[in-house]
């Protein structure tokens, strides 16, 4: 069997994710639990197999056992292959030394050689930390027929909110005239979404030059992408029109899966043949008990719902006792909610535990953060903010 | 001792054929989420076991799609793992020597002779537990047994079923038929673990003979001699063999007791195929109460008493009640379902009212639209 690929997929997943706040304290962002049965990284690893892209370089660094442990051999996304399949990249130790990541362009150049295995003509770069739903193949469609050296994924943005990414101003037939970095003023409404196509021996000439710069960041946005615009190099966007959020905060991590519920929700999970793939717990169905109320909810398996539950979305194995209520809330899996407990605008990590008649989050409307583990004691109350809102 | 395990598909489906008109028994989905060989393929690979034959007589397409290389039972392995033992449809091994348990067994025996297994662990496919095979292979090994029946404990039904009668060691006495006391009775839960040379010995001489009963013509047919053990599963388990049973043992789901003593054995988990449905969906319109439900459903009506697969669908203003849905079921809007069980790729029309009772569940047959 050939090695040969076309185009491999380079997925970042080493960030600490610091504006997690607790959520990120043990565990990589790309490994934290979403939309009741998910990681974040299911999103990117789902993408990349509805988009026929069968290798997959997973860059790890920080907090990485869970990440580890959850991809394993690649299974739940058929990417365990003969040849390519998901690969675990680590940092790693030479003859020359030993170096960490030192920034995105940094953990791609440590890993040319992965990527040259394969002789791949095109390498796709994708960030572990992002919910949308994208066929890359159509990116890459157009990134070979527009002749580009580098073609950009990009989406509208609120204007107000364009300082936070990358922001590009395009020219007429959708090329790059101008790339910056969380510009205080930006140009433009259209944002980077962190994903690129490259060819590869492009990527590989600016990675080396990159490296050997003593003053860069050795990132893709900071450095890499303004190099290659410098040179007159020929960057298109490749304009995205569905749903994408960047879920780097507490605050957009519980509006992204507000945006699951409703009659026809913003961010709506396939359920047929393009169903975003997971690794599964294998607990029992879920149960709505006598007396219980589930308005605007979703639900997954090992849920025994006893309590009023509105507005949230409850992950595997979560238990609301009777009299309890959880308004507005994200409880990611083997939550306990004691009865007659009110747990209000907060989002829970695994096994955060919460006693019988203890009140958990207010209506100030900033988001309460109950870290792995965590246990709210019967009758008491907890409200504390955390991580950037 | 190395095990190996080996399930019979149709051994007794006489009573569900409604259910089992488009697949083998093996594969009748139950429980939201489950199909019925989950229950004793997940107990042979909890009890460490993973050379696992499932013979099936007809209509395995479902089971060959829902079990498939062993994937999400752990049994996609490059030594044993899972094989669908198909029949054979010509010669002395062909379709007319599949009827009874010894011909079953007789037809299975090239596959028991080649695994090097000196233990087998035999299951029916009918029973609906959660059964410690670990367990009954303690006592099986204790006992130095030739063979260890597993007894349960059962509501009476409509089939008169065996009833095993041992002494106070576990030393099995006799097999008699249920007299008709009390409501409840032990008899054999179809589970057994068997010594390899005593199986293959027995089968091929209870064929020769012509035997047609698989207690008479082989467990009990020589029982001063033979070493022939009961051990009892102590916990819920139930019979599927008619349609009344099938809805009856459902609804026993929408217990709490019963769900924790299938489902919350950590070390004994139900396996059954990955789907990778997104989270159901309750609506601002939703109400549900003593419901049961898979992933990948979108409620906007109001179900109550009721088992909900995967994949299902109840629009605004309709009612179910008392009913059982399969995956793929839609119900269109203000329909009313009370005593239903929906096979699966149902739809049910805008406005209809289907009513069945719990001794008599109106049935709607797979892929039908009402």
């Amino acid at each position: 069997m050939s090695k040969r690929k076309e185009c491999v997929a380079m997925l970042l997943a080493g960030g600490a994710g610091s504006r997690l706040f607790a959520l990120t304290d043990k565990n990589a962002k790309p490994a934290v639990p979403f939309g009741g049965k998910y990681r974040i990284i299911d999103f990117a690893l789902s993408n990349c197999v509805r988009s026929g892209i069968d290798t997959v370089g997973v860059l790890t660094q920080y907090r990485p056992q869970l990440l580890h442990e959850y991809i394993g051999a690649g299974q739940p996304w058929d990417l365990d292959r003969i040849c390519g399949g998901v690969r675990i990249l680590p940092p790693f130790s030479c003859r020359a030394g030993a170096d960490w990541y030192s920034g995105t362009a940094n953990a791609i150049y440590q890993n040319l050689d992965f990527i040259e295995q394969y002789d791949a003509e095109y390498v796709l770069i994708l960030s572990g930390d992002h919910i949308y739903r994208m066929d890359y193949g159509k990116m890459l469609e157009r990134h070979k027929q527009s002749g580009a050296a580098c073609t950009i994924a990009a989406i509208r943005v609120p204007m107000r909110e364009a300082s936070r990414f990358g922001i590009m101003t395009l020219g007429e037939g959708g090329e790059i005239l101008r790339f910056a970095e969380k510009p205080r003023e930006p140009e433009s409404d259209i944002a980077s979404m962190g994903v690129y196509v490259f060819g590869r021996e492009k990527l590989t000439e600016y990675l080396i030059a990159d490296a050997a710069a003593r003053r860069s960041a050795h990132d893709f946005g900071k450095n890499i992408i303004p190099a290659m615009l410098r040179a007159g190099e020929k960057m298109a966007a490749f304009l995205f029109d569905g749903y994408w959020r960047d879920v780097g905060t507490v605050r957009s991590l519980w509006e992204c899966h507000m945006d699951l519920l409703g009659e026809d929700p913003a961010l709506l999970l396939p359920r047929g043949n393009d169903r975003v793939l997971s690794r599964s717990e294998n607990a029992a169905p879920h149960y709505i008990g006598k007396g219980a109320v589930v308005k605007n909810v979703a639900l997954t398996d090992g849920c025994e719902i006893y309590g009023k539950v509105e507005e949230s979305v409850l992950g595997t194995g979560v238990t609301v006792g009777a009299g309890a209520t959880v308004r507005y809330s994200v409880l990611m899996g083997n939550n306990t909610v004691g009865a007659d407990a009110r747990v209000l605008f907060t989002v829970a990590d695994a096994g955060a535990e919460i006693g019988e008649d203890a009140a958990v989050g207010d209506e100030s409307g900033e988001i309460t953060v109950l870290c792995e583990g965590a246990r709210v004691e019967i009758g008491e109350s907890f409200a504390e903010k955390g991580g950037e809102q | 001792m190395k095990v190996a395990g080996l399930i019979f598909s149709d051994m007794r489906s006489a009573g569900l054929s409604e259910l089992t008109a488009v697949r083998t028994a093996a594969a009748i989905p139950f429980g939201a989420r489950y199909r019925l060989v989950d229950f004793p393929l997940s107990a042979l690979v909890a009890a460490g076991i993973s050379d696992i034959g499932v013979w099936t007589r007809s209509e395995y397409r479902s089971l060959i799609a829902h079990v498939g290389n062993g994937k999400d039972f752990d049994l996609a392995r490059r030594n044993g793992g899972i094989r669908i033992l198909p029949p054979f449809l010509n010669g002395v091994r062909g379709r007319e020597t599949r009827k009874n348990r010894v011909e079953a067994l007789f037809d299975a025996l090239d596959f028991i002779e080649h695994t090097d297994a000196e233990t087998w662990v035999l299951c029916d496919t009918d029973t609906v537990f959660n059964p410690d095979i670990g367990a009954l292979l303690a006592v099986h090994e204790k006992k130095e047994a030739d063979l260890t029946m597993l007894t349960v404990s059962l509501p009476v039904g409509k089939s008169t079923p065996a009833v095993p009668i041992a002494d106070a060691s576990g030393r099995l006495l006799s097999i008699g038929r249920y007299a008709g006391e009390g409501d409840v009775c032990t008899v054999c839960g179809e589970i057994y673990a068997v010594r390899r040379t005593y199986l293959c010995r027995a089968v091929r001489e209870a064929f020769e003979r012509g035997e047609q009963d698989f207690y008479r013509g082989v467990i009990g047919r020589n029982l001063q001699k033979d070493r022939v053990f009961v051990s009892h599963h102590n916990g819920f388990s139930a019979r599927i063999d008619s349609l009344e049973a099938y809805f009856a043992a459902s609804m026993a789901l929408l217990s709490f007791d019963v769900r924790a003593d299938l489902f919350a054995h950590k070390d004994r988990p139900i396996l059954t195929k990955i789907c990778n449905y997104p989270p159901t969906r309750y609506l601002k319109t939703a109400r549900a109460e003593d419901v049961l439900c898979g992933d990948g459903s979108v409620i906007a009506g109001s179900v109550e008493h009721s088992i909900i697969f995967r994949n299902v669908e109840i629009g605004r203003t309709s009612v179910v009640r008392n009913s059982i849905l399969m995956s793929g079921t839609v119900v269109e809007e203000g329909a009313v379902l009370d005593g239903v069980i929906a096979d699966k790729n149902v739809t049910v029309r805008a406005g209809r009212t289907l009513t069945g009772r719990a001794d008599l569940p109106l049935f709607l047959a797979k892929g039908s639209t009402i």
